[in-house]
């Protein structure tokens, strides 16, 4: 029985399948919190930056 | 009129602080005490009289002195680094975990990324949780603003935004060993 299953389970975890977990787990997550926060970091140093104008 | 400055920092001599926060607190407690003087002087009291009244104020000043030097102390135990990246790292983190968990219990059924090979059996490769990955964005927006606010490095903003997919990296590079 576990011999005829065998033939039909994949055993071996592939490359690809490491590179799809890493873009579900890692990339797409990663660029998910970008998305979110690049916004911010760009009001906050357009701020500064006019901030520093001013005071120059 | 007393100079309270003067007086306050010969009664604060031993305070250990850095000269700006020791010139910090110099400066609101004789603003403190210049106030009070001026209320007693506008409430009739003679020059003399005022002036006491502002001392009497303060009982013990090697007291006053400890207290200040503690809270001030304790002030500086949430360094810089704490708050322009652990805390705002970790909040992320949590939330994003948090979040996630939630979302796996209660939340949609997740979308499953799986290779196809005949009929074979084949384990899924990914499980995506859109709904997860879509408030991820909210909380990248939190952790750059905690740690802008708090003075953050470009560095320490980015860090603390993609601090949550970190230890999910460092599973993956294992793997890849």
């Amino acid at each position: 029985m576990i011999a005829i299953l065998n033939d039909h389970v994949a055993h071996n975890i592939m490359i690809a399948s490491l590179f799809i977990g890493l873009f579900a787990w890692v990339l797409a997550p990663g660029a998910a919190l970008l998305a979110g926060g690049f916004p911010i970091q760009l009001v906050y140093a357009r701020r500064l930056t006019s901030r520093r104008v001013v005071s120059n | 009129m007393p100079d309270w400055q003067a007086l306050v920092r010969s009664q604060l001599d031993g305070l250990a602080l850095k000269p700006h926060e020791r010139a910090e607190v110099i400066e609101e407690l004789a603003a403190h005490l210049d106030e009070t003087f001026e209320g007693a002087r506008r409430q009739g009291f003679a020059e003399q009289d005022a002036a006491q009244r502002c001392l009497s104020e303060v009982k013990d000043w090697r007291d006053l002195r400890r207290r200040i030097q503690t809270a001030r102390t304790m002030e500086n135990i949430m360094t810089n680094r704490v708050k322009q990246f652990w805390l705002p790292s970790l909040l992320t983190l949590l939330l994003s975990m948090g979040l996630l968990a939630l979302i796996q219990i209660f939340g949609p059924n997740p979308w499953m990324v799986a290779r196809h090979s005949g009929w074979s059996l084949v384990a899924p490769v990914a499980v995506v949780y859109i709904p997860w990955l879509l408030s991820l964005p909210l909380i990248g927006a939190m952790g750059a603003y905690l740690s802008n606010r708090a003075g953050g490095s470009q560095r320490a903003v980015f860090s603390s935004i993609v601090f949550p997919v970190l230890p999910i990296w460092s599973f993956f590079w294992l793997g890849f060993l």
